[in-house]
């Protein structure tokens, strides 16, 4: 583990009743990068990422968060720390506001205690304001500033992974596991979400981002790992791990290349 | 408006109306006038205050309830100068006036849904009240009706807090109405402490606290599971309880229940004159204004009456307040997606005990309201329907909603009563279990309707109910 490692995979093993979806994968994540985690369906993505959130307790193996061995800790001790995930297919809270939304995550707020709530302490009267300007500022800064006080339940598909995004953001991670951000969002959409995430990228947040889409993990990711089969299978820069004989096995079973977008571009 | 804002402008209207009415109290038991002139000249000053607030913030829509609610004050005037059976029939048209007018007003308003509830409340008070209201008004048993109205209302609140805001299915809310109106009754027999006026006191909040404990101890290990699991567990769990009852002789003497110790039961009546500074104030004054509406039944009826309201007021206010607040929005947000809030940083779990546990200590709440009422329980009282009998207020109320809980609970009993008596349909050929099986017939019906036609119930959001995945 470097220095400057945040968030590492050791020998992670998921088994569902003898389906090994994740089977022995490393890796690690260095502070600031913008990392694109690609393989073919079923290669153990999600679960990966259910497994480095908390989503889900490995068989076996470790997760290191900064110097902690965080294995053992739950989802949202981990959402906390600032090791947040954001979901494949977006989970809004449909009957609230976006902001309410985005307020739900906002951290150390008193007035999400009992008697803080009842009673309308300073402190939490201070907290939600605060948290208020904040939830403002990032609705702005993913562009749905102006839906706030709308049911988040009325979002377009497109909109939901924006707000899905904003409500990451309000618990200022550190690492940042997004699951297909771009799937299933028309292209204008999906550009303001890349350009949001090569901003949050410059300002020094760790992104892994699940993507299917092998044109932007060219684009915009300086690393791909590629998993196949619950592991790690290759580790690099996109466009020499594009070339790899062992990916494009993978992928097609050889010869075209997954630039194409192989079949799964859609799932 | 930000939620702090929100409550207290809410406070701060309650605060000013409540202070106003006491104003004008003082100042005409100085000129020295009579009770009745009293409570006509607070409810009128309450009324133009509250609807001045409204007016302020959507004049038009307003003005004709405010109207309407005056009418009713008047007719209340009326009925006291008159001092005849006609009285009883003008409350009855201004009622059944403001209950349609306040109905019509339909929006997702926020501060029309208490004019709303309002005007169900006084429509609900007039229809019962007025059933025979050629005659004379039998306050003895609509105060009955009330009291249980409210009980059931405040038991409605509770199972709303738990599956309205936290989306929990609790198929066993009885079990802590239960264990709360037990509490009461046992606490009672022991006598010494129990007995005295601070003993009912504390008797009330030892019977939340109890269900609170309960709920606790029930959902630790059933909280994890989902939806219908947790309801089955919940139901299983409320008839254990209801067999324990049943069958254990020596504590609470199964089948044949508890009594509670008639000498008692002033004990409760004397509890609320030992409120410092107001609480013989309170008792006279309840007493007079018996006195002023004829009402013949016993002083404790009365009391209790008015301590039930009170109950159901603070109960509301409180519930209504957590929900708003960053606490409640967190427990609505579980509601939608509790591995969203999860993957939040925030841990559902112990939100769900804190609802589940607040949920049990507002039955508990309606089982003491209950054991003071009946002053006897048995097993037989905490049947599992008494469950879904709260599932449909809630419903018909509106979900989510607790003036929507408080309104069910209202509607349900409205309709329960008024279909109750219908002894002379034994001359149509009905035998008595054919005319008590009315009641149930038409509130199933009245269910269905809701279903097909307003599905949302009375105070539900439409918008809410119709967004799709």
């Amino acid at each position: 583990m470097s220095t400057d490692t945040v968030l590492e995979a050791r020998d992670l093993h998921k088994d569902f009743g003898g389906v090994n979806a994740v089977d022995g994968a490393s890796f690690e994540l260095d502070a600031g990068e913008f990392v694109g985690l690609i393989g073919p369906n079923g290669a153990g993505k999600t679960t990966m990422f259910n497994l480095l959130a908390g989503s889900l307790d490995p068989t076996s193996g470790t997760v290191m968060y900064r110097e902690d061995d965080v294995t053992a800790w739950s989802a949202n001790k981990r959402a906390r720390a600032g090791l947040v995930r954001t979901f494949q297919i977006p989970r809004p809270f449909r009957r609230l506001t976006v902001r309410e939304n985005t307020m739900v995550a906002g951290p150390d707020h008193p007035g999400e205690g009992f008697v803080h709530g009842l009673f309308i302490t300073p402190r939490s009267r201070n907290r939600e304001i605060e948290l208020q300007e904040k939830a403002h500022e990032i609705l702005d800064f993913v562009g749905l500033d102006d839906k706030h006080d709308t049911l988040a339940g009325h979002l377009s598909g497109g909109q939901r992974k924006l707000l899905e995004i904003g409500r990451a953001l309000m618990l200022d991670p550190e690492v940042l596991l997004l699951d297909e951000p771009m799937a299933g969002v028309n292209p204008t959409l999906g550009e303001q979400i890349i350009d949001r995430l090569k901003e949050l990228h410059e300002r020094g947040m760790t992104l892994c981002v699940v993507e299917h889409d092998m044109d932007f993990v060219l684009a915009h990711c300086p690393r791909a790992i590629v998993m196949v089969q619950g592991q790690v299978l290759v580790d690099g820069p996109p466009s020499e791990v594009l070339e790899d004989p062992r990916v494009l096995e993978a992928y097609l079973g050889g010869g075209q290349a997954p630039t194409e977008r192989g079949g799964d571009a859609s799932a | 408006m930000t939620w702090h804002e929100a409550v207290e402008d809410q406070d701060r209207l309650l605060v000013s109306g409540v202070l106003l009415a006491f104003a004008l109290l003082a100042l005409l038991t100085w000129v020295g006038v009579s009770t009745g002139t009293l409570a006509l000249a607070g409810l009128a000053i309450v009324t133009l205050v509250v609807s001045q607030l409204e007016a302020r913030e959507d004049p038009g829509r307003v003005r004709w309830v405010w109207l309407a609610v005056l009418a009713l004050d008047a007719g209340f005037l009326y009925a006291w100068i008159a001092e005849t059976g006609l009285a009883g029939a003008v409350i009855f048209a201004l009622a059944v006036g403001i209950f349609v007018g306040g109905w019509r007003l339909e929006d997702h308003y926020e501060a029309n849904n208490w004019i709303r509830l309002g005007a169900l409340v006084l429509g609900t008070l007039v229809l019962l009240g007025g059933n025979n209201w050629a005659g004379e008004i039998p306050w003895q048993s609509l105060a009955f009706t009330l009291i249980t109205v409210f009980t059931f209302a405040v038991f409605a609140v509770g199972l709303n807090l738990e599956y309205g805001f936290g989306g929990l299915i609790n198929f066993g809310h009885v079990a802590f109405m239960a264990l709360g109106a037990y509490t009461i009754v046992l606490l009672a027999e022991l006598g010494g402490f129990w007995a005295t006026q601070l003993g009912v006191f504390v008797a009330f909040f030892a019977a939340m606290a109890v269900a609170a404990v309960a709920g606790l101890l029930l959902a630790l290990p059933a909280i994890r599971l989902r939806e219908d699991y947790l309801a089955i567990v919940t139901i299983a769990a409320a008839e254990i309880l209801r067999r324990v009852l049943l069958n254990e002789g020596e504590l609470t003497h199964g089948a044949h229940g508890v009594t509670l110790n008639s000498s008692r039961r002033p004990a409760v009546l004397e509890a609320v004159e030992t409120i410092p500074l107001l609480g013989g104030q309170l008792v006279s004054g309840l007493e007079s204004f018996a006195a002023f509406l004829d009402f013949t039944g016993s002083p404790y009826l009365m009391v209790l009456f008015f301590i039930a309201l009170a109950i159901t007021a603070v109960l509301l206010v409180l519930v209504e307040r957590l929900v708003e607040s960053p606490w409640g929005r967190v427990v609505e947000a579980i509601r939608e997606d509790e591995d969203a809030v999860r993957a939040l940083g925030v841990n559902p779990t112990v939100y769900k005990l804190q609802v589940f546990a607040l949920g049990s200590a507002v039955a508990a709440a309606a089982g003491a309201l209950w054991a003071w009422q009946l002053t006897f329980v048995v097993p037989g009282h905490f049947e599992p329907l008494r469950t879904f009998w709260a599932w449909m207020m809630i419903v018909i109320g509106g979900v989510a909603n607790n003036k929507g809980a408080i309104a069910g609970a209202f509607l349900f009993w409205t309709i329960w009563s008024l279909t109750r008596g219908l002894g002379f349909l034994t001359t149509y050929g009905l035998d008595g279990s054919q005319i008590a099986a009315i009641s149930p017939m038409v509130l199933g019906l009245m269910f269905v309707a809701f279903m097909l036609v307003k599905p949302e119930g009375l105070f539900g959001d439409k918008e809410e109910l119709e967004l799709v995945d």
